[in-house]
């Protein structure tokens, strides 16, 4: 089963061309690190894919849509049931609680009544239960992040993107990041495309995407972490 | 949305306090501005309607020409002026006010009418003396048209029937002349011809002017002053609407040589005068309302640019760019609501407190109108809205992924 797959993606600001025709397939399930220096154009590849950012050609399929010929409303609701995103800066709502801010993206549907024993179950799988009636700014970093990826899973989406969600914090936050990411991809299948300057992370995936000069450099599997799935 | 909203609003007191107190104020400045003015406008109005009905028919003075002068002289000829006529020719009296009377009965917008004899004549008591205004009214009728009858203080306006040559005068007059109730005065026609005349009644306007310069009298008692037998010089005429009264003076002109006058066109300096109030009032509540929509401009366009990250992890997580752009209406509409309905409240208590000032004669008038209440709440709600919308708007074109990359 395959989650997204890219065909010749080009993207191009102005003169500079970010991404050089890139094609690639993720399978559902896997675990796919995104690593490459500043420039390389990772983040690039990575908002192309999400369907964040417009490409200027080629084709990507995410879960079997053509993420960037749908109507904005479909793309609305995609990102909002199939899809979690988690950043480098956590972008939580400060008016809101951790509570509220994990259920926002149940809230577009009107389903938080229905998800509230799901948040809560996060709040306490993440350990960040005594955080429930804090706002962000009653917080810490750590804490933040891991408010950051509880909102994302909320919709147990299909596909999880993390543009380098450990950028801002201590390495023992961190690892509890990343072990979340582990355990919701061993756990729930959840298909998590990750972008990390740390080669350690990128290791603890299944598979490192390496980019250089808005190409693919290596696209290996880790075998010691997960198996090729296709 | 609206609970967000209601959070961003929250978050940020000073800056909601202040838009909130500015619209309360732009609504309340409307509604206390306005009531106050028509109020006054209102009591002018009557003023003017209460001694002069809605429309009065008189007869016209008119230019003497050739073409007027025809068939008076030389009959059936053909007459060649050397030096044409000039000069005007007055009909003191109403020719037809019979036919007139009998013409208003049977028109629906004619509520009643009263006949009138009116002359100047001189007044006096020993040595002093004044000119006044002789008026002679129906004292039946008179009261169905005007309110003259309203502001007679001492005695009523049917004591007049009651015999001849019986006076309501003003009290401003009476003063002046030294006399008091039941007192005879004289009063001299144009003629020179002196009638004594009994005072059975005292009457107080408010307006000096009036109650200085006029006496109040039968109409026979004065046809009889005059020397006038039958004679009337106006018909008064009360109708269903006085805001209409000009329309209905149309009417009434078609087929008449008689000079018909609405209370408006007699009094064409009134209007004048109440739309330049207006326009002043609409100048201030515009610049107003441009400092209270600019305010709330300003502090959700701040707003915006503060929670640009926000709006992006929004959209990150399947809200539309209609879903920010409501956002921030929402904001806007719910501080015009809250602020709509403090303005209400303080421009009724403010009102409320304003028709309790005494000003020389009579309480302030103030216009109690619902619509007075209505419009200045969505004037502030409106404004705010469109104050709101070009902020919102700016939210909802905002690229998410833009916001990320600024902020990376």
């Amino acid at each position: 089963m395959v989650a997204i797959e890219a065909g010749n993606v080009v993207k191009a600001f102005g003169d500079f061309i970010a991404l050089k025709s890139i094609s690639l397939t993720i399978a559902k399930g896997e675990f796919v690190a995104i690593t490459g220096k500043s420039g390389s154009g990772k983040s690039t590849l990575f908002y192309s894919l999400s369907g964040l950012d417009s490409i200027d050609s080629g084709t990507v399929m995410m879960l079997g849509y053509a993420i960037h010929s749908l109507p904005e409303d479909e793309v609305h609701r995609i990102r909002n049931t199939k899809m979690g995103f988690v950043f480098q800066f956590h972008y939580l709502i400060s008016e809101l609680t951790t509570l509220e801010n994990i259920l926002m993206p149940a809230k577009k549907i009107k389903m938080h009544k229905e998800k509230m024993q799901y948040a809560l179950y996060l709040l306490d799988y993440f350990d960040i239960q005594h955080c429930k009636d804090k706002l962000p700014s009653q917080m810490s970093g750590g804490e933040r992040q891991r408010v950051a990826v509880a909102r994302a899973l909320i919709m147990n989406p299909d596909i999880i993107f993390a543009d380098e969600p450990t950028g801002n914090l201590d390495s023992i936050n961190s690892e509890a990041v990343m072990r979340i990411f582990k355990e919701v991809n061993k756990q729930n299948g959840t298909t998590v495309i990750l972008i990390t300057h740390d080669d350690e992370y990128a290791h603890m995936a299944g598979r490192q995407i390496h980019l250089k000069d808005g190409q693919i450099e290596y696209d290996v599997y880790n075998k010691a972490v997960s198996k090729k799935s296709y | 949305m609206f609970e967000l909203a209601i959070k961003y609003i929250l978050s940020r007191k000073v800056q909601s306090l202040l838009m909130l107190i500015g619209v309360a104020l732009g609504c309340g400045g409307y509604i206390i501005f306005t009531s106050v003015q028509l109020g006054f406008q209102t009591f002018m109005k009557e003023r003017l309607i209460e001694n002069n009905g809605h429309i009065t028919i008189e007869s016209r003075e008119e230019d003497i020409t050739r073409e007027s002068m025809e068939g008076v002289f030389f009959k059936g000829s053909t007459v060649y002026w050397i030096s044409g006529p000039s000069g005007r020719r007055s009909n003191e009296y109403l020719q037809s006010a019979w036919h007139w009377q009998k013409r208003l009965a049977d028109i629906p917008f004619v509520v009643a009418s009263t006949k009138r004899i009116e002359a100047q004549v001189t007044c006096a008591r020993g040595a002093f003396y004044r000119s006044v205004t002789l008026r002679g009214v129906d004292p039946f009728y008179e009261p169905k048209v005007t309110n003259i009858a309203e502001d007679i203080v001492v005695g009523n306006m049917n004591m007049l029937n009651s015999g001849n040559n019986l006076v309501i005068v003003g009290v401003e007059l009476l003063n002046f002349l030294g006399g008091k109730l039941n007192d005879t005065i004289t009063v001299v026609n144009s003629n020179g011809n002196v009638y004594p005349v009994k005072v059975v009644g005292i009457y107080s306007s408010g307006d000096r002017r009036n109650d200085r310069t006029l006496i109040l009298a039968s109409n026979t008692t004065v046809q009889n002053i005059l020397e006038s037998p039958g004679r009337i010089t106006k018909i008064v005429v009360k109708t269903v609407d006085a805001d209409r009264a000009s329309t209905f003076a149309r009417e009434l002109s078609q087929g008449t040589y008689d000079k018909v006058e609405s209370w408006d066109e007699a009094n064409i300096n009134f209007l004048s005068m109440t739309q330049q109030q207006s326009f002043i009032r609409n100048i201030t509540i515009f610049t107003f309302i441009l400092v209270v929509s600019f305010g709330i401009y300003n502090v959700l366009n701040m707003l915006v640019h503060q929670k640009q990250r926000e709006i992006a992890i929004l959209r990150s997580i399947g809200y539309t760019r209609n879903d920010t752009v409501v956002l921030f209406l929402l904001q806007g509409a719910i501080l015009s609501v809250v602020g709509g309905i403090i303005g209400i409240l303080i421009g009724y208590g403010a009102c409320s407190y304003i028709e309790t000032i005494k000003m020389p004669g009579r309480p302030m008038r103030v216009a109690w109108d619902v619509f007075i209440y209505l419009w200045g709440f969505m004037l502030v709600v409106i404004s705010a809205l469109f104050a709101s919308f070009l902020p919102a708007k700016t939210a909802g074109s905002l690229s998410p992924i833009e916001i990320i990359r600024r902020t990376e």
